[in-house]
């Protein structure tokens, strides 16, 4: 009975979402071109493409690196592809006809889970980035130089390398000191904080402790963490796994394989249906 | 004109307002994705043709460009399931979780390539430090070193062939840019600028080097062996669950039930949704754990 009204209403909210975000994003884009026109003075380094302009101001997606999925199309396909099944299908089933309209929140679910999978294992790309850090130290004599040759030649793709390059890119950077720290505050990261500060006070020291001294302690105390955190996995995983493994894929096969015949028992104690198929 | 009527045609009109403001930026995102899609399916192709013209004669290509036969029975079988199934809406789900099959399983691949030449660096890094012990010079090392057949074996045997012209090591080791791996880049690290630096200081890198290589492959072992039960436990789940599958779609009263009407056909489709998204999720974790990430 509610079908229409629910219909109407989620569709105008679906097409005044679409219009909305597609009228604000050409607003944006129109104002960033209209100021990039009013200001053009530029000064030498941003006009010879050394210096970004955006340098600093990176969205938490740029930095994970989902920015390369278009997330908008994506949750207006989901939410026009709800909106035709809960029309079509949904009369038919009406008990889950209202979790068709959801489809926009599997969209969500799933940048949720890619954002988790890239900030997964962050103690060990931290911890590989160090070790990247004392062997490209000792070769090029700087931190910042060491920092700078790790960006040029690492063909890795990892959180933590690709924010170092990011990072490394603007042309800017004074000091390692200073990309740690940034790279600690763009990824919110304790372990990260801490190496800044011990590199911090290994420059401030006057010599009593080296930079290199102090990554190789950072280095020590992610590799206790680490294998702490792997022997614990280790530990779980099998359990954790198998017990999840269970209900979604052993539970479809238990279904598809019994539902018809426990359907056809059922129907065949009441009385509908005695003998023939199914 | 009563106020339903107003709000009804109001709502169509948003509705329809914001998908065609919505389409252009969707049909760009669909040229974009085909047209990459055509562009490494035509460049293999080229690659391919080429080879067999003659004009490309790399024996690193060798390798890339043989027939997987296990690859190509699949896709066989999924069409196969698909045509001998015969519905408007089960034959393009087939069609589709076969095709995000073939992808997982190319990326696999890719993985295990990447793996290889990791590993292979490790190999690697660990002859060159014997060799460079005995005789202090990084030709002499390079040449000696014996590697499994492979990328990083092609890529030495060009850096030892740059050094053998006189190109100093930097620009030597630029045959190893680009190739996968940790591993892979501090040994190039270490070749580039080895004329910076002190024997005794090259000997304590390689051997940090080394000694970190040794630890990861201790781990990933351990892991491996953990994971090993964990892995059979779902392959055999999987092919439960395949062959569950094919029986439901193939079996005429199995496929009458699910196929009756609307409801069953949305349960029908939900189960299969479900197995298959769980089946890619749990290979994508036990492939993560066991690729060495978070150590």
């Amino acid at each position: 009975m509610d079908t229409y009204p629910l219909m109407v209403g989620f569709s105008l909210a679906i097409g005044v979402g679409l219009i909305v975000n597609t009228s604000l994003s050409s607003i944006y884009l129109l104002g960033r071109r209209w100021f990039w026109l009013i200001g053009r003075r530029r000064y030498r380094l941003q006009a010879l493409g050394i210096d970004n302009p955006t340098k600093g101001s990176q969205s938490e997606d740029e930095i994970l690196g989902l920015t390369q999925i278009p997330w908008t199309n994506l949750y207006a396909g989901a939410a026009v592809l709800g909106l035709a099944l809960f029309f079509f299908i949904g009369p038919s089933v009406p008990s889950m006809r209202l979790g068709f309209l959801t489809a926009p929140a599997l969209v969500w679910l799933f940048k949720g889970y890619l954002a988790g999978q890239r900030r997964r294992f962050l103690l060990g790309q931290l911890r590989q980035l160090l070790i990247d850090v004392r062997l490209h130290m000792s070769l090029r004599g700087s931190l910042l130089l060491g920092l700078e040759n790790i960006a040029s030649t690492t063909g890795e793709d990892r959180l933590v390398y690709r924010l170092l390059r990011l990072r490394m890119s603007g042309g800017q950077v004074k000091s390692g000191l200073e990309v740690f720290q940034q790279m600690a505050k763009d990824l919110k990261s304790v372990h990260l904080t801490r190496i800044a500060q011990r590199i911090q006070a290994a420059q401030q020291s006057g010599g009593l402790l080296g930079v290199d001294q102090a990554v190789a302690k950072s280095i020590e105390e992610l590799t206790d963490e680490i294998n702490g955190q792997t022997e614990e996995q280790m530990q779980r995983l099998p359990l954790r796994i198998t017990l999840l493994a269970m209900p979604f894929l052993l539970g479809p096969i238990v279904i598809l394989f019994f539902y018809p015949l426990v359907d056809r028992i059922l129907k065949t104690l009441s009385g509908t249906t005695i003998g023939g198929g199914f | 004109m009563s106020l339903f009527r107003w709000i009804t045609e109001l709502t169509f009109l948003a509705l329809a307002l914001g998908i065609f403001f919505t389409l252009r930026s969707i049909l760009q995102t669909l040229v974009e994705t085909v047209s990459n899609l055509w562009r490494r399916m035509f460049a293999s192709w080229t690659a391919l043709r080429l080879r067999d013209l003659g004009i490309i004669r790399e024996e690193k290509n060798q390798q890339r460009l043989v027939v997987d036969w296990k690859r190509m029975v699949i896709i066989l079988l999924v069409v196969g399931i698909a045509g001998a199934v015969r519905d408007a809406l089960l034959s393009p789900l087939i069609l589709l979780f076969g095709a995000g099959f073939f992808a997982w399983s190319r990326y696999q691949a890719g993985e295990a390539q990447r793996m290889r030449i990791n590993e292979d660096a490790e190999i690697g890094a660990l002859q060159m430090r014997s060799l460079l012990n005995v005789d202090h010079s990084l030709l002499n090392a390079l040449n000696g070193m014996e590697l499994p057949e492979g990328a990083l074996r092609n890529a030495i045997r060009e850096v030892a062939a740059r050094l053998q012209m006189h190109q100093p090591p930097e620009q030597a080791a630029l045959a190893l840019k680009g190739m996968p791996g940790t591993v892979t880049a501090r040994l190039a690290a270490l070749i580039g600028n080895s004329a910076r630096i002190t024997d005794e200081v090259q000997m304590d890198l390689f051997q940090e080097l080394e000694a970190e290589a040794h630890r990861q492959k201790l781990i990933r072992t351990k892991m491996r062996q953990t994971l090993a039960l964990v892995r059979g436990t779902i392959r055999l789940l999987q092919g439960v669950a395949v062959t569950a599958t094919v029986f439901v779609l193939m079996a005429p009263d199995w496929r009458a039930f699910f196929l009756q009407d609307v409801s069953h056909r949305t349960l029908l489709t939900v189960l299969l949704s479900c197995a298959v998204m769980a089946s890619l999720y749990f290979e994508f974790e036990v492939h993560q754990l066991g690729r060495g990430e978070a150590f």
